[in-house]
């Protein structure tokens, strides 16, 4: 998986981009920190160049919700396609986290 | 579009090393009495048969992730690791009897996207449609993370929905794949194509586990019901040491 983090209009936006699986632990555990530390109410996961998630992925996804959550502040999934976006509606993803298409 | 549905289990063509020893690769040819591929390809056999099977040994340190080895005609892959001739040749015998076939320690599966090289793999001999091929994808990767995680590394997923739990895994995950017993112990995924689909089984060496202990919820329970959610079967067997799914494609 790959990143890049901008912010605009009080919004933290993070491009996310190729395979999101149990493998990207790390770089998801130093995410989540980085977005729980940063002045934004608002952090938005732009999902349209992710490829591939996995059951691990969309568990890491529901931790950092959580996270989020703990710290007043909201995460949003935007923009998911294809294989993504049929493994968050197999795994009931929409009541967890807001989906904005 | 090629197609090797029916090929009857009869031989493999030639034996292809990559990035093993020259010498290597010719005594387990011997031994399986099988050309090595260069050979093969000097005998001037480059006009490839859709039956023509090759057999594939790799080395550990990530060479398999070449594009080209994951391609036909290749159907096999088996990573020695610190298996002995024997036990090398009657994986390649298994093999026989499979579409496609792979052996690979724990250490070397987690490096490569083994479902994505075999789904891609399969798409050149069988159209299947992009969203029915990501399914099983992903069907297939669960079963190989679980087999590789939970199975050879032993670790538990992460329970909760807290970094607490992620940094366990994380700490876990480290530890174990260096931990060389158990970053050796072996993935084996084989496809087994028919008139309507494919059966896909994923077998590891870990301690299984009782469906019974496992409830829905956890990181295990959650990549089992995106298994049954793409998959027309399902079989948990070996006390949990194997998974056989078939898909309709």
């Amino acid at each position: 998986m790959d990143h890049y983090t901008q912010i605009q209009n009080q919004e933290t936006i993070v491009s996310v981009s190729g395979r999101l699986t149990f493998n990207d632990h790390a770089s998801l555990r130093a995410l989540i920190r980085e977005l729980c530390d940063n002045e934004t109410k608002r952090q938005i996961f732009e999902l349209s160049g992710l490829e591939f998630v996995d059951s691990a992925g969309i568990g890491m996804l529901l931790i950092a919700r959580e996270e989020l959550a703990n710290r007043s502040k909201e995460l949003v999934l935007r923009g998911a396609t294809g294989q993504v976006k049929r493994v968050f509606t197999v795994a009931q993803l929409g009541k967890l986290i807001t989906i904005d298409d | 579009m090629i197609r090797w549905d029916h090929v009857p289990a009869a031989s493999f063509v030639a034996l292809h090393t990559i990035g093993l020893p020259v010498e290597y690769g010719r005594r387990l040819a011997a031994l399986c009495g099988l050309p090595v591929w260069e050979a093969w390809l000097r005998a001037g056999r480059v006009g490839l048969e859709g039956s023509d099977r090759v057999v594939v040994l790799l080395a550990p340190d990530g060479d398999g992730e070449l594009e080209e080895s994951w391609t036909a005609p290749q159907v096999a892959w088996i990573e020695p690791g610190n298996l002995g001739d024997d036990a090398v040749r009657s994986l390649i015998d298994r093999a026989l009897a499979k579409s496609l076939f792979v052996s690979l320690t724990s250490a070397t599966a987690n490096q490569v996207f083994l479902a994505n090289r075999l789904m891609a793999r399969l798409a050149q001999h069988r159209q299947i449609a992009k969203s029915r091929r990501e399914d099983v994808e992903l069907a297939v990767h669960e079963a190989i993370s679980n087999a590789l995680i939970h199975g050879n590394l032993q670790i538990e997923g992460f329970m909760g929905m807290n970094v607490t739990d992620l940094d366990a895994f994380s700490a876990s995950f480290v530890d174990r794949l260096a931990d060389e017993r158990l970053a050796g112990r072996r993935v084996e995924v084989s496809f087994e194509l028919d008139d309507r689909g494919v059966t896909v089984e994923v077998l590891d060496e870990g301690g299984g586990y009782l469906a019974s202990d496992h409830p829905k919820q956890g990181a295990r329970g959650r990549g089992l019901q995106l298994i049954a959610a793409a998959a027309e079967k399902v079989a948990i067997l070996d006390g949990g040491r194997r998974i056989r799914t078939w898909f309709e494609l």
